[in-house]
C-alpha cells in the first residue's frame, strides 16, 4: 500500500472535500495509472481513465463510509471504466481486447512494459489465477480486499494465490536445480 | 513432523508467518528435509520474482509529482465546473422571489414563499434541498394561483422547474 494512501482515504471518507481529495488523489493516481498501463492501456488513456476514476470516487464519496471497502470500491469503478471504454471506442482500441477488458486481466499481446519472466509467468496462469495474482503482487490489494473485488469468499482467494504460487514455482524453479 | 510438508501448512506458513506451534513444526522440519526446503526456495524465488516485477512496473509508469499535480488541477477543474451547472435550493428560492415580488409586492411574496416552504417540508427539516424542490414549486404554484391569478400560478411553475438546483 502507497504510503500515506491509508490516511488519505480515511481523510477523505470523513470529510469528502477539495482538499482530503486532493491528498487521495495524490495517492492513489499512481497506482491506478500503473493498473490500466500493465492491463495495455498507453499513457494517455491510462491518464484519462484515472482521472475518470477520481471523479466518480469524488462524486459518490457520500455512498461509502467504511475505509475498509474503500478499495475494493475504486477497483470495481476501474474495472469499470475501462471496461466502458472498450465497448465505447472497442474497434479504435488496439491494446486492449473486449473479453481481456472484461476478465480484467492483462492484454494477450506481449506488453513492452511487462519483462519477458513475469510475462511468460503470467501466460503460465489461468485467466482469473493471473487477474488475482495480479491483484494481489502489482496492485498490493489485501486478500479481504481482492474478495470483495472479484466476488469470492477470502480463504478461496488466499488458496488460489497459493496455488497459483505453487504452478509457478513448480515450472519456474531457480536455477540450478 | 514425519511427513512433508502440505499444502495447508505451506498457506498457513506464508500468509500467518509467527511462532505458533505448527509454523515452528514446518521451521523444525525444513531444517532437515532437503526436499521441502527445495520447495521453500521456489516459492521465495517466485515471491521474489514478484516483488522485483512491482518495482520495476511502478518504477516504470511512474509520474513526476508536476505530472500528478496537472492530473489533479484538470480533476478540480472539472469538479469546479460540475458544481457551478446548478443553483442551491437557497438560491433558487431567492431567484424566485425576485420574479414574484413585482407581481404580488414584497411582504406577501416573503409569506407565500414561507408559507409554501412548511407546506413542503417533513418536520424534521428546516430547508429545502433539490429533493424537496418539486413538492416546493407545486405549493408556491397553487398558493400564487390563488392570491394572484392562474397566470401568476403557471409563472412560478415554469421558472420554478426549469431551475437546476444542486444534490444536497
Amino acid at each position: 500500500m502507497q504510503q500515506g494512501e491509508p490516511e488519505a482515504i480515511e481523510r477523505f471518507i470523513l470529510n469528502p472535500c477539495e482538499e482530503t481529495f486532493g491528498d487521495l488523489f495524490r495517492a492513489m493516481a499512481p497506482r491506478l495509472i500503473a493498473w490500466y498501463r500493465v492491463r495495455g492501456c498507453g499513457k494517455e488513456l491510462s491518464e484519462d481513465l484515472t482521472q475518470e476514476v477520481m471523479l466518480a470516487v469524488f462524486r459518490q464519496a457520500g455512498h461509502l463510509r467504511k475505509p475498509e471497502l474503500f478499495r475494493p470500491w475504486v477497483y470495481r469503478i476501474v474495472k469499470n471504466a475501462l471496461l466502458q471504454h472498450v465497448r465505447r471506442n472497442g474497434r479504435r482500441i488496439e491494446t486492449v481486447e473486449l473479453k481481456t477488458a472484461e476478465a480484467g486481466s492483462p492484454a494477450k499481446q506481449p506488453d513492452p512494459l511487462l519483462s519477458a519472466q513475469f510475462s511468460e509467468w503470467m501466460a503460465f496462469l489461468g485467466e482469473d489465477e493471473r487477474e488475482i495474482m495480479m491483484l494481489r503482487y502489482i496492485d498490493e490489494l489485501e486478500y479481504h480486499e481482492i474478495s470483495e473485488l472479484v466476488g469470492l469468499p477470502q480463504g478461496t482467494v488466499q488458496w488460489k494465490i497459493f496455488n497459483a504460487k505453487k504452478k509457478l514455482a513448480a515450472r519456474f524453479k531457480p536455477r540450478g536445480e | 513432523m514425519q511427513n512433508h510438508i502440505t499444502d495447508a501448512d505451506w498457506l498457513r506458513f506464508f500468509d500467518a508467518p509467527g511462532d505458533c506451534e505448527d509454523n515452528q513444526r514446518v521451521r523444525e522440519h525444513l531444517a532437515g528435509c532437503a526436499r521441502c526446503a527445495n520447495v521453500l526456495e521456489s516459492f521465495e524465488s517466485v515471491r521474489q520474482g514478484l516483488v522485483t516485477e512491482k518495482d520495476r512496473i511502478r518504477g516504470a509508469v511512474a509520474l513526476s509529482d508536476s505530472e500528478i499535480d496537472s492530473l489533479l488541477g484538470r480533476c478540480l477543474a472539472q469538479i469546479g465546473t460540475e458544481r457551478h451547472a446548478g443553483w442551491s435550493a437557497a438560491e433558487a428560492t431567492l431567484l424566485l422571489r425576485l420574479l414574484i415580488e413585482p407581481i404580488c409586492g414584497h411582504g406577501t411574496a416573503g409569506a407565500t414563499i414561507n408559507l409554501a416552504r412548511r407546506r413542503s417540508l417533513p418536520v424534521t427539516e428546516e430547508n429545502l434541498t433539490s429533493k424537496s424542490w418539486s413538492i416546493f414549486i407545486s405549493n408556491l404554484s397553487d398558493a400564487m394561483s390563488s392570491i394572484c391569478g392562474a397566470a401568476a400560478g403557471r409563472l412560478v411553475r415554469r421558472a420554478g422547474f426549469s431551475i437546476a438546483v444542486q444534490e444536497g
